[in-house]
This record gives C-alpha cells, structure tokens and sequence, in this order.
C-alpha cells in the first residue's frame, strides 16, 4: 500500500516544487509535538467529522486486507500445496479470494478518496478562514507582516496542514494497524517466532526516525546553496548589462563555479547518509527474516506437539517478516512529518486567531452592522467635516511618537496638501482619518462626532482612495474601475473614464473596456493604471477623497492627462492630498506644512512663499529640479 | 515539438558525453533489481527442505545448492540456507549503498555540468537578448529543468531499466518452474503497464490546468494582500471575500475530481493485483488435480514471490514513462539558451593603446527587429581629456551612443575611431575595460557595499575604496549606514534610493584608471548639488575623456564641447556660451530654465501665478 500512496504523492510533490519556486518557503526545525495545537487545528478546520470517519474505516479495513491475503496464501499452503493436498474446499478459497481483492478494490478506493475530500476540505477551509481574517485584520498587521509571509500560510503551510491531516492520518493509522495486526496474529499463531518480529519495532522506529531527520537536515543545507545558485542565476540576468560594461564574466564565472562546487561536495555528501539509509533497513530486515527461518525450521520439525507448525505458518511468518517495516516506517515517517508540520500549525493557528487593532465596539456594529452585514439604512449621510482633536498617535509596541497633541480642523468640501519631508507625518494623518489606525489618544471627529462612533464600513463607503503607485487587480477594465463603486452600471464606468479622459486610450484597446489588463494590470503603462485609479474614486463619489500623489514623473502624454484628472476629482469634496505636484499645490485651500509630527507652517501657497520660511526652501529647490527633469522632453 | 527536437538533440550530447557512467548505472540497476528476484529462491530453498523435496528445481548456482546441502540434517541446511540469504542481503545492501551513492554522483556531476554551462552562456548573451528575456522563465530553465534532467538520467532510466531486468529474470525463474504458470502469472503485465501510461499522461495533462486555476487562486490572494489599503478604502471585503471563495472551490473541486479519479484507478488496479494472485493460485491448484506432484508447495511460494517482484515496477510504469516525457522538453528549454548565439562570437583581436579621442563619422544604427534608426548619420569628434556633454529627449538616441562605444551593439553603417583605431577591431573586454560606463540604472550585487565598490578591482586598497567612494560623494551616505561599508545591499541587502545606487556605481567604476568614462544619464536621480560636486571631484582627480550624457542643461552646461542630439542627429554642436546664441532645441531650454526662475521671483512679487 506503500507504494502506491507514495506515488500519488509523487504527482503531488512534483505540483509543489513548480509551486515553492514562487513562493517564500520556510524550512521548519524538528518541534516537540504539541497536542494541544493539533487538538485545535483538527477543531478548526474539520468541519465533516463524516469524511473522516470514512476514512478511517477504509484505512482500516486496507490494513486488515493487508493481514488477511498471507493467511490465505498460508491456508492454501498449508491445504493445496503440500504432500497430502485436500482440495475440497478449492471453491471456497477461490470464492473467499475474490471476495478479498473486491473488497481490497473497493477499500482502496474509498481511503483515496475520503483522504482526498479531507485533504481539499481542510486546504479550502485554512485559505477561507486566512483569507477572511485577513479581510478583517487592520493595518497595523500588514505593516509588521510580509505579504510573502502570509503567503506562505496560504500556500505551503495550508498544503503542508491538508497533507498531514488526511495522508498522514492515513499512512499512521494503516501503520499502526498493520503493525498491531501482524504482531497480534503471529503471538497469537506462535509467540516465540513473533519474539524477533516485536525486537525489531524499535529497531525499525529509532533508525528510521534519526536517519530522516539526519537526512532532512543534510539536504536543508543542500538546498541553502541551491537558493544560492538561484540568486546567482537571477543575478546573471538582472545584472546582465554592468556585468558586460564591468567586465566582470571571468570573476563572476569563478565565483559561480566556487558555490556549484561547493553544492556539489554537500550533495554528495548528503547522498552518502541517503544512500545508507534503505540498505541498513534492509539487511537488518533480513536479519529478522534469517533468524525466522532458522527458529520457525526447528518448530516445523520438532517433535513438541505443542511447538509444532505447518511449513504455511511458517511462510506466512517469513512474507509478514519480509513485509515489516513499510508499516513501521510509515509511522516514524508520520512521527517526524507531525514534528516538522508543527511549526505550520503554530502559524496558521496564530494567523487565524489575530485580533484586528483596528474594530467597531459592539454597540457599533449593533447599530450600523458589520463588515459583510453592513446595516446601510441606519448610516448618517457623511459631509465631510474632519477635525482632529489632541491626536498622539505612536505605533504599537514602539515609544515615540509620530503626532504629539496634534489639532487641525478641515472644513467641509475643502482642498488640504499636506508637505514635508520622509517620517514628517503625513501619511500617518492619512492614515488616522481613514481610520487604517486609530489615534492613541485624542480623538478624530467627522462631522462633530467621533469616528469611533460610527462604522469602519460607514467611513470607507464615503472615502475615495488615491495611491501612489495604483493598484490594480487582474481582469478587465471594466472590472477595475467598477471596484470603486460595485453596482455601477457599464455607462457609469464609461462617464467616470471619460470625466479623467481614460477613454481615449482605453477605446484604443483590442478589446475597449474589456480588456484584460493582466496581473496587477502590468499590461498597462504607470500613467495609465494612474487614470484608470482616478477613474475608479470618481466612479465611488467620496465625500472625502485622499490623494497620494506620485513622486516619479510619468511619460509626458499621460503627465498632463493625469493633472487634468486631479483637477476635476478633487472638485466638490473634501480632498487630502500628500502633494509632490506643484500644481495641486499651488490650487490647494490650506497647505499644512509638516516637520516631525507638528505643523510648521499652514496657510495659502503665496501667504506661505512671502515668510521665506521652510516651505519657501521647499518649494524653491523642487520647483527648479522638476522644472530641469520634465521640460526638455516638453520643448 | 520544436523543444521536443533540441530536446533529444541535447540529451544525446550528454547521453554520449558521459556514457560510461550512464552504463555503469543502468548495469548496476539491472544487476540489483535481477539479484532480487534471487530471494525467492533462498526461501524456495527452505520450504523445500521442510517439506522433503530435496530435488526441487532451484535456480540458484549450483555451487550454493551444494554448499547449502552439505548441512549434514535438515535444521543444518535450513540455517546454512537462511545465513546465506542473510549474506546475499548483505552484499546487496552494500551494493545498493554503491549504486545509490553513484547514481547520486553522477546526478551531481551533470547538474553541476549543465549549471556552469549555463551560467557562462548567459554570460556571453549579447545586450539585445538579456533586454528583451522573461527573467522568471530563464530562471525555471536553469533551475526546474536542470533537475528534471537529473531526475530523468540518474533515476527515472535506470529504474526503467531495473524493471526490465526485473521482469525478465523473473520471467526466466518461473519457466524454470513452470512454464504455464509463468503464462498465466503475466497475464496483469500488459493490462497493468497500459492502463498505468494512460492514466499518468491523463494526470499530467490536468495537473496543468489545475495548476493554472491554481495561479490564479494565488494572484487573488496576492493581490489582496499586497492591495490592502485599496480594499479597504473602497470597503469591498465582502466582495474579495466572495471572488476569493469562488476561486478557493473552484480550485479544489478541480483538484478533488482527479484525485477521486485515482482513488477509482488505484482500486482496480489494487484488486486486479490480487486477481492475478488469485489466478496463479487457482491455476496451480487445477495443475495438481491433473498432474498430482507436478509443483511443490516451495514452486507456488516462489512463483508468488516472483510474480510481487515485478508487479509493483510494472505499475509505476506510467510515472516513469510520463517523467522521462517532460525531461524531452526540458532539455529542449535549455538547448534553446544555449543556442543563442554569444556576443563574442563576433568579436575582434586588437587591444591598441587608448589616449581617450573620439571620431564618430556618419554613423548609424537600428536595432534588426525594427525600422527606426536609433541614430542616423551621427559625425562629431572628442579630443582626449575633453569633457562633452550630450543632450536630448528621451528617445533622442543618447544612450545608443554609450552602448555603441562599449560595443554591447554594434554600429551598422559609418565609422568610429578610438585614438585612431576602428572600434569594430577592438576585442570587447579590452574596450570595456577602457571605458568606464555607468548606467542609468545601475545594479548592485548581492554582497556588502564594500565588495560592491571591490568588485572592479580585487585588489583594490582600503584608500583607494574610501577614496572612490568620496570622489562620488557616497561616503557620507555609507557611514550613515548602521553597518558602513558592510551594509549588505542587492536582492535581500538594504534597498538603496536611486541616487545612492548611482553613485555606488560611480565609485566602482572609478577604482580602476580609464582613459575615458561615460555616465549614461547617471546622474539623473541625484540633486542639483551633488551633481555638480562629483563632477568637481572627477575633473580634480581624473583626466579622463568624459561623456556626460543628460538631460539636465545644468549638468550640460559646464562641459568643453555640448552636442545637441534629436532623432539620432547631432543638431548643435558647441560650447554652452554659443549654443545659447543660436536658435534651437538647447537655447529653448536655456530659456525655459531662466523663466523657471524669473517666474519664481515673480511669484514672490505678488504677481499672477501661472498653474
């Protein structure tokens, strides 16, 4: 039964290197078993306990064939084949026969695809319940996790969990039952032959248990230098150009040839361990066997009534003792997988159990709902006042802070540019008004009451969202700019392009509006995900409209487009914009100028230019070095 | 198909390249699996004695039965018997151990033979074809297909090889045995191979639509994640969490449906297993109610024992066989890279002395997958120690010029003279290592700052790194590092801002005298400031022919000799005080720099501000 699982898996594991290629894997040291982390997975993420119950019988009725099928052989030795054959119970044996590869058949059948349901069942249930914690989690997460982290849980992890859970479970129970099986039936046929066969349990457990995790660890630093030989692939082709202008071929060539070596000696090296493993199984398993044959020959012809067997038993003890230790690997295999797995199952426990910083009390979401059960007849209409009263805000586990007392009061349907430098504290003020985190103390009003009164859900429907690099999902155009507004009808999509002058461009596509903008729409250029961006808060129609603007010039075509497009967006509303463009600047109601979490200076562009102050150095230095980047390609 | 056929052409070169070790592996596969089938015989051997047939055919040596028999009772000869089955195990074991321990050694040795291959092509691939490569693909073909070749020539063919050698020593013992019991015991092995082929190649075909379905489960994810602050600006949770359900099902009902399909396979195939058991079983039976004492008890344990020995490598078949499938195509994925011709397959010789002049006459280029001409009928000269400037748009043909002097492209038509000697005579590492090149966008390896700089020279001192580094005003910045010199910077290192990058790559290029350096727009991502102090720093410390290539008039401005480039032609060529003189594209930005700063002060007037 070995074999076969093993070549299942074969098919699954080739899946799975295609798959870590792509993906942050994490290599997991041998862990202490802890059952209380199991005993929650299985209570988290086994949702049919029907399936698995299934399972289980299958497995272990598959053991059972498995003790079964050498009787048979035994009772046709033993009535057949000797030198006084009976062979009048021939049907009976053949028809019992049968019957055993039928219900083999269909017990294999079964475990296979119970193990498979639970297998998929669990995979979907870790991704769904990540996936939907991560939708609730705030932002403060995301800021202290990799994306290439919860990647990880959702790919590796959920894998490495589903695996374990049902061919694990599997390959240890039919282990455990087969090895229980065989030792109960051969005490119970003659217990002195099965002597040898109880010696060799640990025997077989403790070898295959050191060997796998020797072997395990060799191959880590194996392929520690394979990720090597990987980055130096990368390198040889991302860095191609100052290679060729350095002339750096030879050094690099040596330098490659130094790990490949070195990659070489380590494998072979882990081949030595590798190879001695199977071999050393072997011949202790021969040993066993040796000594079966030479114990069972003397009961075969003692004169001991008591003592004595047929040559069938023992066969039957010579094919059990050649066949030993697949089940007894197979559990020491599963010991070390749950071992290895443990790590995994911390993780993915502590990734679904995450708190979100950010949330509504309960009386919130009493009155105005939830995330996916918003109560949207019970929201208050949203005008667009913002103040900020006495705002610190620090980030968790950290001791300075960000904004100390911080006051500042935007009036309804004004246009508010933020400057400063790097670590000034203007996009921690964007992120406080879209409540991704909350002040730590002080507190945020939106039309005179506090935000925290309200929904998370209420505010977002009301904000529009500009990013500096934007973001866009794979799919269509429509698609995307419908993500601002979900019931948006195609004419809307289409107004909202127009009002940003997108359509031309869009229009010109193979397939106008549907046409699929590839992952993260890197099909389109920068300039034009940009458009496609302001698109989508139009379609949204914000109250209150926060604009990242970008630092990095566009291609020229797209630059004016895409000034013209903050003009008309950011009419109408409330606006914060993190300014870098001297025209929306210059436009701008107040500029806020900050320095190290206080407002420096504040008031209308030219007010601000007459003190000479700060912002007057500011606005000199970077108004003469853009001119000097875009102009010539504008003459 | 067209991998299919490079594919084959491949593996052939390193089927014959290391044959002797490829035979040394599959004799040793076949002698293994073949002396397997030999343990039937030992326990053959025993139930015999137990059951008196002294006579029993045994394929064994005859000098073993002997020695086997030489055991003066039965027990003596039984345990004469079970220690030589226990040595015969023993040797094999250490010979598994060999073979294991070559298969692995050879595996090694072809990775590591196609690795250094590769990585030195790549290296040798001109300019053109690193520009337009899918990084991620070329990665896969030096990495996944590499191992798919392994797997397939140090595992996958010799285990074909084993169980043929298997199926064929077993098939030859039970003749000896019995020949209709051999018949009839082969009945499963066409059955079991063929339906085990088809079922693989069907599993492999839909593992890469799972696999797809699978992609784009992950790019949902990802695109969550790494869109968070959109998500949740819009509010649509809900509707991520809806798209993200109907993926996560989708893909896994796909992947359940072929997984319940192999339940079903792997149950036919388990009971038809234990039908030909039953066969063989039912078919001895009948032979001795025919033919009483015909077989032995010892024949039926052997042949059974045979007939598991080759059933289990026959079923696999079909993985072995489906592998060894993809290993022609992955070959073919590497052949394709290695056919590519290198860049110096058409190189010159000459290595003349370089005094730092420079004579473009009538010069043009296109690259050979388009029409427009990068630069067309392109003439100026550059005397050696001048500092020239080009300006022009983007797209003006600029950095054409830098690639032609380094000779990562070639000019089509026209001539230029390096201290008097072609270019195209110059061997290119000799003219690169000249020519000092510094790229707009420069890469840095994954090692310290300190080895970044290092790299162009091995031998460089500590001043002279520090020195460098001063020279392209980074000293300061690296200080600031919390580790120095020994911030680690690439890949996994520390991300440097543009300008820090630039001018990391200036310093190296300056740890090495060159008779004449070239910034390609290298200075485009540091300030006004500093700009001008590396170049203050360079005209102190070199003497160099420099070319400074922008679009910045500033940076422009201070050079002996400016050339004006538009669409591939020189337009103006002069010093700053008479291009401003003449009409045309420089004197246009002359003027638009002036009004930036006229209108600054106008602002500051009171006056009308112009958006």
């Amino acid at each position: 039964m070995f074999k076969k699982k093993k070549q299942n898996k074969k098919l699954k594991q080739e899946k799975q290197i295609i798959t870590n290629i792509k993906n942050e894997e994490t290599e997991d040291e041998f862990e202490k078993i802890d059952l209380k982390v199991w005993r929650k997975i299985f209570k988290i993420l086994i949702k049919d306990k029907k399936v698995i119950i299934q399972m289980i019988i299958a497995v272990i009725l598959l053991a059972a064939n498995d003790l079964i099928y050498p009787l048979l052989n035994k009772y046709a030795l033993e009535h057949f084949f000797n030198d006084t054959p009976d062979f009048s119970s021939k049907w009976a044996f053949i028809i019992a026969y049968g019957c055993v590869a039928i219900t083999l058949g269909l017990t294999v059948w079964c475990f296979i695809r119970a193990a498979s349901i639970v297998e998929e069942n669990t995979t979907i249930e870790i991704r769904k319940q990540a996936f939907d914690k991560l939708q609730k989690l705030s932002f403060s997460y995301y800021d202290t996790t990799s994306s290439g982290w919860i990647m990880a849980r959702m790919t590796s992890d959920a894998r490495k969990l589903a695996a374990i859970i049902s061919w694990g479970i599997v390959d240890l129970l039919w282990g455990f039952m087969l090895m229980i099986g065989i030792l109960v039936v051969s005490i119970i046929i003659n217990w002195r032959l099965a002597l040898t066969l109880v010696i060799l349990v640990p025997i077989f457990l403790l070898l295959t248990m050191y060997f796998r995790k020797k072997i395990l660890k060799e191959y880590r630093g194996v392929r520690r230098i394979n990720s090597e030989i990987t980055a130096s692939f990368n390198e040889s082709f991302m860095g191609s150009n100052t290679t060729k202008t350095l002339v750096l071929e030879k050094q690099n060539e040596l330098e490659f040839d130094d790990v490949i070596t070195r990659m070489k000696k380590r494998s072979v090296k882990a081949a030595i361990l590798s190879s001695i493993f199977w071999p050393t199984i072997l011949v202790i398993g021969y040993l066993g066997v040796a000594i079966i044959a030479i114990e069972g020959g003397k009961f075969v012809m003692s004169d001991n009534l008591k003592l004595v067997i047929t040559t069938g038993t023992l066969y039957l003890f010579l094919d059990y003792a050649m066949r030993f230790f697949d089940p007894v690997m197979s559990i020491a295999r599963i010991i070390s997988d749950f071992q290895q797995a443990q790590a995994s199952a911390e993780r993915v426990i502590s990734l679904i159990e995450t708190e979100p910083d950010v949330k509504d009390s309960l009386e919130v979401v009493e009155k105005y709902g939830d995330l996916y059960y918003p109560k949207k007849e019970n929201w208050e209409v949203l005008f667009g006042k913002i103040e900020f009263k006495n705002v610190s805000f620090k980030y968790k586990g950290t001791d300075k802070y960000i904004l100390k007392d911080f006051n500042l009061e935007i009036k309804q349907g004004k246009m508010i540019a933020f400057v400063g430098e790097t670590g000034s504290g203007k996009s921690t003020i964007i992120n406080l008004i879209s409540r991704f985190y909350e002040p730590t103390e002080g507190e945020i009003l939106i039309d005179d009451k506090d935000y925290k009164q309200r929904s998370i859900g209420w505010l977002h429907s009301n904000i529009g969202y500009v990013l500096q690099t934007p973001h866009l999902f794979s799919g269509n155009i429509l698609e995307n700019v419908r993500y601002g507004r979900l019931d948006a009808s195609n004419e809307e999509v289409e107004k909202a392009c127009k009002i940003v002058n997108a359509d031309e461009f869009i229009k010109k596509l193979p397939d106008g509006y549907l046409t699929d903008i590839g992952e993260g729409g890197n099909k389109l250029s920068i300039g034009q995900k940009q458009l496609l961006s302001f698109a989508r808060a139009i379609l949204a129609n914000p109250k209150i409209l926060i604009l990242d603007e970008a630092t990095s010039s566009i291609d020229t075509e797209n630059e004016k487009l895409i000034q013209n497009a903050i003009q008309t967006i950011l009419k109408n509303r409330t606006s914060l914009v993190v300014a870098h463009r001297l025209s929306t600047i210059v436009d701008a109601d107040l500029i806020v100028v900050l320095k190290e979490g206080k407002i420096i200076e504040k008031g209308r562009h030219l007010e601000l230019l007459k003190q000479k102050g700060y912002y007057f150095n500011l606005y000199k230095n970077q108004f003469i070095q853009e001119i000097e980047n875009s102009q010539i390609d504008n003459v | 198909m067209k991998h299919n056929k490079k594919g084959i052409k491949y593996l052939s070169y390193l089927v014959v390249r290391y044959l002797p070790m490829l035979i040394i592996i599959m004799i040793m596969s076949g002698i293994d699996s073949a002396a397997y089938t030999y343990v039937s015989m030992f326990i053959k051997y025993i139930i015999a004695v137990l059951e008196n047939n002294f006579n029993s055919v045994n394929n064994l040596p005859s000098f073993v039965i002997n020695l086997f028999n030489q055991g003066e009772t039965k027990i003596q000869m039984i345990t004469y018997a079970a220690i030589g089955l226990f040595v015969f195990q023993f040797a094999r074991g250490i010979f598994k151990f060999l073979m294991g321990f070559y298969r692995q050694f050879f595996g090694e040795t072809l990775a590591k033979k196609i690795r250094k291959d590769m990585y030195a092509h790549i290296q040798s691939l001109p300019y053109n074809y690193h520009n337009n490569a899918d990084t991620g693909d070329l990665i896969q073909r030096c990495t996944t297909d590499n191992e798919t070749i392994r797997n397939s020539l140090c595992s996958q063919l010799p285990e074909l090889i084993s169980i043929f050698a298997v199926l064929i020593t077993a098939v030859m013992q039970m003749y000896k045995i019995n020949p209709l019991l051999m018949l009839v015991s082969l009945i499963i092995v066409p059955f079991a191979a063929i339906t085990s082929i088809i079922f693989c190649i069907y599993v492999e075909k839909k593992f890469t639509i799972i696999e797809k379905e699978e992609a784009k489960l992950m790019s949902i994810i990802q695109e969550n994640v790494s869109g968070v602050r959109v998500v949740k600006a819009f509010a649509n949770e809900l509707f991520e969490k809806e798209k993200f359900e109907k993926q996560n099902e989708i893909y896994s009902s796909k992947n359940l449906k072929l997984n319940k399909l192999s339940a079903i396979f792997w149950g036919i195939s388990d009971a038809s297993t234990l039908f030909q058991y039953l066969i063989t079983i039912s078919t001895s039976i009948f032979l001795l109610l025919n033919n009483p004492g015909i077989i032995t008890g010892s024949d039926v344990v052997a042949i059974m024992m045979l007939l598991s020995s080759y059933i289990w490598p026959v079923r696999s078949l079909g993985r072995i066989v489906s592998d060894l499938g993809k290993c022609g195509v992955a070959a073919g994925r590497i052949k394709e890279i290695l056919d590519e011709k290198s860049e110096y397959e058409n190189d010159a010789v000459g290595c003349y002395d370089v005094d730092g002049s420079i004579v473009f006459d009538d010069v043009s280029f296109k690259f050979n997958d388009t029409n427009e001409h990068l630069l067309e009928h392109l003439s100026f000269s550059i005397e050696p120690g001048q500092t020239v400037a080009i300006i022009g748009k983007t797209g003006s043909g600029k950095s054409t010029i830098a690639k032609i002097l380094t000779r990562l492209v070639d000019y089509e038509t026209g001539s230029i003279k390096i201290s008097g000697n072609e270019l195209k005579k110059f061997k290119k590492s000799y003219i690169r290592e000249k020519i000092g090149l510094v790229l707009q966008e420069p890469f840095l390896f994954a090692r310290s700052v300190y080895d970044n700089i290092k790299i162009t020279d091995r031998f460089a001192s500590n001043e002279n790194i520090i020195q460098v580094a001063k020279i392209a005003s980074i000293d300061k910045d690296i200080t600031n590092f919390e580790n120095g010199y020994d911030t680690m910077v690439g890949e996994k290192g520390t991300t440097l801002s543009g300008g820090q990058k630039q001018r990391l790559a200036i310093a190296r290029m300056l740890l090495k005298d060159k008779p004449i350096i070239i910034f390609d727009d290298s200075l485009s991502a540091v300030d006004t400031e500093t700009d001008l102090a590396i170049r203050k720093a360079l005209k102190e410390n070199s003497h160099a022919t420099t070319i400074i290539i922008t679009h910045r008039i500033t940076t422009a401005k201070q050079a002996d000799k400016i050339i004006v480039l538009e669409n591939g032609r020189a337009s103006l060529i002069g010093t700053h005080e008479e291009l401003i003189q003449k009409e045309g594209l420089y004197k246009k930005l002359w003027d638009i720099q002036g009004k930036a700063e006229q209108e600054f002060f106008k602002i500051l007037n009171n006056e009308e501000v112009k958006a």
